[in-house]
């Protein structure tokens, strides 16, 4: 049940004044006795009218009738919250305009109450400080700054549709709300603007109204402020030496004002304890977590920030480890020597000579499934490929982008041919291939041109050679790095994602969910309209109109009884 | 005798007189100055002689002055007939000491007063009816025998003055004294009351039996007062607004009856039903005549 105009602390008092008025009416009801006379005939010209035993009956009198409508009144008076007015100045449109943001949700200063509690208790207050002949329209923020509160609407609707307001899961438009308050307001005279808002960075909108229009706009904040720490990404890297193994890296960014202490942990999704360290951040800075020997199983993990922010909602990251075991290699023995060293170069490549499973067939041709098996081959049949000193890697590939092989030559033989479909080049002599992968994803194959392993031939001598292989073969086998960030919806979610967007690893917010235009420094709060120039306003205390209530029926109790009204 | 008539009183009233100003004609020989010329002791007037009168009266020294032949007249002393209507309703026995008491003493009082001066009186007490009426007598070796009979009275119901004087009219009785005591108080008010005495032939003494607390009543507080005789209820609320009313309606009960009284050329007098009669009857009988 909704009280309108009514607090529940009121509804209490009226129902234990009810009871104590009827309490008292029965201890003071009208006990007549019964007397026996010698004649009534005097009395009964003496008497006007008989006593009234109904209420209705009772009206018949006018001072009863008076006393019985000003109870009424004032009852009436008193459930319409009135306030007596000190000053009777102009009249002043304001706009309350409240914040509905995500980040509203959050606890406020007081436990148990969100910010959005606060803003409503706020926006309350300052209904009732206002006079009866002001105008009041209530303007809610979130994504689509709505009116809930029309100017005409009766002042007692207000505070139901402040208590009618949820916060939403996504963050507010202040500007644009800021806005349609304004526009309410055109052609009046005092006008003011009320945003209750956690926003730290007032919108540099509200400096352009008061710029341009005679417009009062003040900001009230809520909550303690509204900084924000969150995980911004996660990767995964592995060691070098032990590639089945590698160091979780969780980057925790804080945007606020001051100092404070940020708690990450670390677990898995069953419950074992990877890390737990806090640290203590700089306003606006970055720090990352790291867990360092983790083993690269698959298990899923959970990075969470002990503490609380103006978004919840990034303060926790589920992600996956990357899985990783050994790439095998289907290699023949009689692969060049150079090759063979290039590809034990890498630890995580296993040379498979015979099927591990059947141990007959070299490259796994009778279905055998060996995973991450890829097979290399080197290409003698082929277009013919000339000695060449102008090596270089083919264009679009990324994972080889960096790879110097200046000074390096390959000698005669056939070049690769790009047959398969999934076929991709990685280096070129001219416009020839030498080397290429074909990304089949049950049997990738890595083509060399026999060219390159010529004896004039001094690339697979040549370290980039090396890493040509490792990085190919890594690519096939889906060892790229492994790295996690903030889904695109959580950042939608976040009030400050103006500064996060130059601190993550990758920015995936969509493009638009926020004009960071918009959103200014702290300098744009108006403090030149920070003045006060409020009406004076007395509440009249509910209870004192009860009081008086509770006095009247007394009296009219006490003057029925005594014979002063019948 | 009883507890109410002690021998103080009777030996009081034995004094008393009621001297009526218009006695009928037509009565046996008693101590009241009648209209009638007759052979009395005082002489009063002389008219011219007409044949058939008695010569027996005629002034003959007149006659021998004036040679006309003129009567000498004399007073003819009758008898007063005295009938009281004593109000025995349940209103005169409500209150503490009652006022029957008062009504009886002052009813055997004028009765005992007639029959010593050998007038005929009868008593015909009332209710919402009249109840048992004695008969008119004379002769004061009657009086125990009245005061027995007012001993034994009791309540009669609720006061109906109207049908009483309806009945007692209806009897035919020789115009005389009537001697109406009672309280007054019919619920069909003062102008049905002083309307049916008006329609009696007969000269009136109105004997009103009151107590100070009728003017004043003691009364205070939400009530529902029951009438004693009709058992009406009425819800009061008794302030000193609805005491004043009360007051004024009283008042204008009295100054009613009072009124009826002086164009009725009746007698009126007030007894205190709180107070000994003994103690009033000095008020009642100034110099010990009551004049009616």
């Amino acid at each position: 049940m909704t009280f309108t105009g009514i607090t529940p602390f009121a509804a209490a008092v009226i129902i234990v004044g009810s009871a104590a008025i009827l309490a008292v009416l029965h201890i003071l009801r009208v006990r007549s006795r019964q007397q026996s006379v010698v004649t009534t005939m005097f009395w009964a010209t003496a008497v006007e009218r008989p006593r009234a035993r109904s209420l209705m009956h009772r009206f018949r009198h006018p001072r009863t009738y008076l006393l019985l409508v000003c109870i009424c009144v004032l009852m009436a008076i008193a459930l319409l919250r009135p306030q007596l007015a000190a000053d009777s100045g102009d009249r002043v449109w304001e706009v309350i305009v409240l914040d509905a943001g995500a980040s509203m949700s959050v606890g406020a200063r007081t436990e148990g109450e969100t910010r959005l509690d606060a803003a409503k208790d706020i926006a309350i207050d300052r209904i009732r400080m206002l006079n009866p002949n002001d105008r009041l329209a209530i303007i809610v923020t979130d994504p689509l700054p709505r009116l809930v509160h029309a100017s005409n609407a009766p002042r007692s609707m207000a505070v139901k549709s402040i208590l009618d307001i949820e916060p939403a899961a996504t963050p507010s438009v202040p500007n644009k709300a800021i806005q349609l308050a304004v526009s309410l307001t055109n052609g009046w005279q005092n006008r003011r603007v009320v945003l209750i808002t956690d926003e730290t960075r007032v919108p540099a909108f509200a400096g352009d109204v008061t710029a341009t229009d005679d417009v009062e706009v003040k900001v009230i904040r809520v909550g303690e402020s509204a900084d924000n720490a969150a995980i911004v990404a996660a990767s995964f890297e592995p060691y070098a030496e032990r590639p089945y193994r590698g160091r979780l890296t969780v980057r925790v960014a804080y945007w606020g004002e001051r100092e404070r202490e940020v708690e990450i942990i670390v677990q898995r999704s069953g419950g074992a304890l990877l890390m737990r360290e806090a640290v203590t951040m700089a306003a606006d800075s970055v720090h990352d977590f790291a867990v360092a020997d983790l083993l690269a199983d698959g298990d899923e993990l959970i990075a969470k920030l002990a503490t609380d922010d103006a978004v919840v909602a990034d303060n926790m990251l589920i992600l996956h480890s990357p899985t990783r075991p050994a790439i095998y290699v289907g290699c023949d023995l009689n692969c060049p020597n150079c090759l063979q060293v290039a590809l034990r170069t890498d630890k995580a490549v296993q040379l498979v000579k015979n099927c591990p499973h059947c141990g007959k067939c070299k490259v796994c041709s009778k279905k055998h499934t060996i995973e991450s098996m890829i097979s290399i081959a080197i290409v003698d049949e082929g277009p013919p490929v000339i000695d060449s000193q102008e090596l270089r890697v083919a264009s679009g590939v990324s994972f080889l982008k960096g790879l110097d092989f200046e000074g390096a030559v390959c000698g005669s033989g056939a070049a690769v041919p790009e047959t398969p479909a999934k076929f991709m080049p990685l280096l070129l002599c001219g416009e020839t291939v030498l080397a290429g992968v074909d990304e089949d994803q049950e049997k990738p194959v890595v083509y060399f041109s026999s060219a390159m392993f010529d004896e004039k031939a001094t690339i697979c001598q040549k370290p980039a050679f090396a890493l040509l292989v490792a990085q190919t073969l890594r690519h096939l086998a889906g060892w790229v790095d492994c790295s996690a960030s903030i889904p695109p919806e959580r950042l939608l979610a976040d009030p400050l994602w103006a500064k996060r967007a130059g601190e993550a690893s990758q920015p995936l917010a969509m493009p638009g969910s926020r004009d960071s235009g918009n959103v200014r420094g702290q300098a744009a709060i108006v403090k030149a309209h920070q003045g006060q120039s409020f009406h004076w306003t007395v509440p009249l205390p509910f209870e004192l109109v009860l009081i008086a209530v509770l006095l009247l029926v007394l009296v009219e109790a006490v003057l029925h009884v005594r014979g002063r009204i019948p | 005798m009883g507890q109410l008539f002690t021998r103080e009183f009777i030996q009081a009233i034995r004094s008393l007189r009621i001297v009526s100003r218009q006695v009928p004609a037509g009565g046996k020989s008693a101590e009241h100055r009648s209209k009638d010329m007759g052979s009395g002791m005082e002489f009063r007037d002389f008219r011219a002689y007409v044949p058939g009168d008695d010569l027996r009266r005629a002034d003959w020294n007149l006659y021998r002055r004036s040679g006309r032949l003129f009567l000498r007249m004399f007073d003819e002393p009758e008898d007063l007939p005295v009938y009281i209507l004593a109000d025995m309703s349940d209103s005169m026995f409500f209150e503490a000491p009652p006022r029957a008491d008062v009504a009886r003493l002052m009813t055997a009082a004028v009765a005992a007063i007639s029959l010593n001066q050998h007038d005929r009186t009868g008593i015909f007490p009332f209710g919402s009816d009249l109840v048992r009426p004695m008969r008119p007598l004379s002769g004061k070796h009657n009086l125990p025998r009245v005061l027995r009979y007012l001993e034994q009275l009791r309540p009669a119901g609720k006061t109906d003055i109207v049908r009483v004087v309806r009945k007692f009219r209806a009897m035919g009785l020789r115009r005389g004294l009537v001697v109406f005591v009672s309280d007054f108080f019919d619920g069909q008010g003062i102008d049905v009351i002083t309307n049916a005495l008006k329609s009696l032939r007969h000269s009136l003494l109105l004997i009103q039996i009151a107590r100070e607390s009728d003017a004043s009543p003691d009364l205070d507080g939400e009530l529902t007062l029951l009438d004693c005789e009709s058992g009406d209820a009425i819800d009061l609320t008794v302030t000193p607004e609805a005491v004043a009313r009360y007051r004024r309606s009283y008042d204008d009960f009295c100054n009613g009856l009072l009124a009826f009284a002086a164009r009725r050329r009746a007698a009126h007098v007030r007894l205190d039903a709180d107070r000994p009669l003994l103690t009033q009857l000095g008020d009642v009988f100034p110099d010990g005549v009551l004049i009616t």
